[in-house]
């Protein structure tokens, strides 16, 4: 059975509150929402670096990859560099192993993949003999830098294969494969609990309680 | 035909003046001699709100940390069907119950509200309920926007602010408070009173709370006529029901 994010939403609030949630619940799905995304992220994090100490390679289970189209990106006028804007910073993998490919469409179909260096060889690999036509990205937290030799055709895009954690429409499959959808959930009850033995303070008395 | 009769005649609810014959035959069983119809009025109209209270939930039994009472309204169905009668509900549109005034939109509270049980938008999305002192840290919360899906509402004096002002129609379920029961009568030709239905309150309740209510007056006639028996028996009701 597919899971929504809003069924996701909606089990960890029966789940809290033992029944329905009646109309004096605090619990809103937009708190819930960055619960379940943080905890999504932890997850996928975790099974890339287990599957890294069994096979030796960091990789992100399919379930939870996506491919963002970026329809949107400026050209800087002082270092020629493009930019745009994803949807949320990569994982935090090591070697970039949360972004899986990035390529320009929209002109004569997908592109050969733009080729990915780090953050510390910005500065000098231009200054590196490279492939023809090779043109190279990197990432500064949501901001996705590109490098080519030539000016973009107008029309070009850039798609993102990369694993998320969000989700663009809450009716939408949640982006986690059905065998960790299990540790999602528990995650965030296990969250969530800690603030059933949190005493709020409901009395105005002027002290901080 | 008999037996859809007898049926009839138990569910019918109970009328004022056969609540009165109750508490006057629990009265002259203590020989209290008799009980005027303003005695009886204000001692069952006090009773009933009592036990309305005991319904929806006492006050006085909240801990600190912990506002549950030990019996409390949607406690169970038992509880809940026992308030029904007083059950309610309005639709407020702009106009009618709502105010939109200089981007403050306000919902005025039904004549005869006692308890808010719920408030839901047009679309069916909850409207819930935030103290004043949390109102300025809601607005400016940045995990919830307010709209439909978020609306909540601050309670006032005789209405309540809703947010956002953008909502155009409220539905509201309610508890009205029980209304006071009337013995209304006629005097025969010695003075004596004698009921008549005509300008006569009957109480809403179900059958089987009747004898919850009326037990509550026989305690406050007891009070009222310093007399422990009739105390003790409306306190034998209160504590055990029976």
């Amino acid at each position: 059975m597919i899971v929504t994010t809003n069924q996701m939403i909606d089990r960890v609030r029966r789940q809290y509150y033992n029944d329905y949630p009646d109309d004096a619940s605090v619990l809103t799905d937009n708190e819930l929402l960055l619960h379940i995304n943080d905890a999504v992220a932890q997850v996928a994090t975790k099974q890339a670096n287990e599957a890294y100490s069994v096979d030796g390679i960091t990789s992100v289970p399919d379930g939870y990859l996506t491919t963002f189209k970026l329809t949107s990106f400026t050209k800087d006028a002082d270092t020629n560099y493009y930019y745009s804007t994803l949807p949320h910073p990569p994982l935090g993998l090591h070697s970039n192993s949360a972004v899986n490919s990035v390529f320009f469409t929209g002109t004569k179909g997908p592109s050969k993949p733009i080729l990915y260096v780090s953050a510390n060889e910005v500065d000098y690999f231009r200054s590196i003999p490279h492939p023809p036509q090779a043109a190279y990205y990197w990432i500064e937290g949501t901001t996705l830098y590109m490098w080519v030799k030539t000016d973009l055709p107008t029309g070009t895009k850039v798609s993102v294969r990369m694993a998320t954690h969000v989700t663009s429409s809450l009716d939408a499959s949640i982006n986690v494969p059905p065998d960790a959808i299990g540790i999602v959930f528990d995650i965030v009850m296990q969250r969530l609990m800690v603030r059933k033995n949190i005493k709020s303070d409901h009395v105005i008395d002027g002290v901080e309680s | 035909m008999w037996g859809f009769f007898v049926i009839f005649v138990q569910n019918s609810p109970m009328t004022v003046d056969q609540c009165y014959s109750i508490l006057r035959f629990i009265v002259r069983k203590n020989q209290l001699g008799s009980l005027s119809p303003t005695d009886f009025q204000f001692a069952f109209n006090t009773a009933q709100r009592n036990y309305y209270d005991f319904l929806v939930g006492r006050i006085e039994q909240y801990r600190y940390g912990s506002a549950v009472p030990r019996v409390g309204l949607n406690m169970t169905d038992n509880v809940t069907s026992r308030l029904m009668p007083f059950e309610s509900s309005s639709v407020l549109t702009i106009g009618s119950g709502l105010t939109l005034t200089s981007g403050l939109l306000t919902a005025s509270k039904p004549t005869g509200i006692n308890k808010l049980l719920a408030m839901y938008t047009a679309n069916n999305y909850r409207v819930y309920r935030i103290e004043e002192n949390r109102f300025a840290e809601r607005i400016q919360d940045s995990i919830d926007p307010i709209d439909e899906a978020n609306s909540f509402y601050v309670e006032q004096n005789t209405n309540w602010r809703i947010y956002p002002s953008t909502l155009s129609s409220l539905t509201l379920k309610y508890l009205t408070v029980p209304a006071d029961v009337v013995w209304a009568y006629t005097t025969d030709g010695s003075g004596r009173p004698v009921y008549t239905s005509t300008g006569s309150t009957d109480p809403l309740w179900n059958n089987n709370d009747i004898d919850e209510i009326v037990g509550r007056a026989a305690k406050i006639i007891g009070v009222s006529f310093k007399e422990p028996t009739l105390s003790q028996f409306g306190q034998g009701v209160i504590n055990t029901g029976e």
